[in-house]
């Protein structure tokens, strides 16, 4: 019974990391690409001048769109 | 009466895998650029690799590119109508390979290119920045990158978040017949077809199972008689997507072929009007043509 009541407990856990496990699809595939992206952006915006920032800004937008590209374009 | 319809039946047109090879001929890594010309289809994958498939025997040669750098970040294929290979090296320089995979020629460009491929004998490509309401693609010869001008076609989408706006109007295109190109927006199920003079668009067949919605269209190819290759993909499918059924239609009547792809298929090799090389997720060739 105890054990029962521990595996019911976990039970939403276990759903949770399944459902993320399981969560390989191309849409999946480019948020990581959107994640990545975001963190970027934040570096970019911590540069000293906007010069600097402008141009970190697009790199970022590079590295996205090669992110994008591998993962719904990519054969 | 009887008769009559069962020979109509009989007719009517199918599409048939007639022909497939053994697994393993083609390598498996992420193939970044795809060129046909004279006969011969060229992969280029992201390790390297310039994988040359002979259309009329189906005889497959791999070699490694040569003249890498360590900062290159290679991605498209075109070839030319004059014969000649070109890639992206990077996004700021094109790059001329020779077809036994050496890099014999570097060309910057003013804007970062993210895509690459062939319009007769012009290089066709899209650049950054991607913005709304613009040509998405454009076109120059490949040692005159300052002289490009737009290709006629599709057009950017808005979007509210400029990472929305960069994604959803990613392009690609499929294999062109003569100097009409097909390209689409990665999460449209239409795609275009210019020749850089006039534009036409085309709705994907419908079938069942819907379309991933990410990446409906895996790949279209042209042939003669306005007929057309897609292979579409299906919702929950495998990462990356693959093409899960190959149609055959036409550009304005609206006929249309169907077959469900086993093995799947990763992209088109070379098509006419009545046949159509698959290269599958195996790595085998696979040919499907249409039958009475």
């Amino acid at each position: 019974m105890n054990t029962l009541k521990q595996l019911l407990r976990l039970a939403p856990v276990i759903a949770a990391v399944v459902f993320l496990l399981s969560d390989a699809t191309p849409v999946a595939a480019q948020a990581r690409c959107f994640e990545t992206l975001r963190d970027c952006y934040s570096s970019a915006a911590a540069r000293y001048s906007i010069w600097d920032m402008w141009l970190a800004g697009l790199d970022c937008e590079l590295g996205f769109v090669d992110c994008t590209r591998r993962a719904i374009i990519g054969r | 009466m009887l008769i009559t319809a069962a020979n109509f039946a009989a007719a009517a047109p199918q599409l048939r895998l007639t022909r497939a090879s053994a697994p393993g001929l083609v390598p498996d890594a992420l193939i970044v650029g795809r060129a046909t010309c004279r006969g011969t289809t060229w992969l280029l994958t992201e390790t390297g690799k310039l994988v040359e498939v002979a259309d009329a025997d189906w005889t497959v040669t791999v070699r490694s590119i040569r003249g890498l750098r360590s900062s290159d970040n290679i991605w498209g294929l075109a070839c030319l109508s004059d014969g000649t290979l070109w890639t992206l090296s990077s996004p700021g320089t094109v790059a001329r390979l020779d077809r036994s995979g050496e890099i014999v020629e570097r060309i910057r460009v003013p804007l970062p290119r993210v895509a690459l491929f062939a319009a007769g004998d012009r290089l066709l490509f899209q650049q950054l920045p991607i913005l709304p309401n613009v040509a998405a693609l454009a076109t120059s010869p490949p040692r005159q990158p300052a002289t490009s001008r737009a290709w006629p076609g599709l057009v950017g989408r808005d979007a509210k978040r400029r990472e929305d706006q960069i994604a959803r109007n990613l392009v690609n295109c499929g294999l062109p017949r003569g100097l009409s190109v097909p390209c689409w927006f990665v999460d449209d199920p239409s795609f275009t077809i210019s020749d850089g003079a006039s534009v036409s668009t085309v709705a994907s067949p419908t079938g069942t199972p819907p379309a991933d919605r990410a990446a409906p269209i895996r790949d279209v190819a042209l042939t003669s008689a306005d007929r057309y290759w897609l292979l579409a993909t299906s919702a929950g499918g495998p990462v990356p997507p693959a093409g899960t059924r190959l149609f055959r239609g036409h550009e304005r009547s609206g006929e249309q072929l169907s077959l469900k792809l086993a093995p799947l298929a990763r992209l088109m090799l070379s098509a006419t009007e009545s046949r159509c090389l698959l290269l599958t997720v195996t790595g085998s060739i696979m040919e499907v043509v249409v039958q009475p």
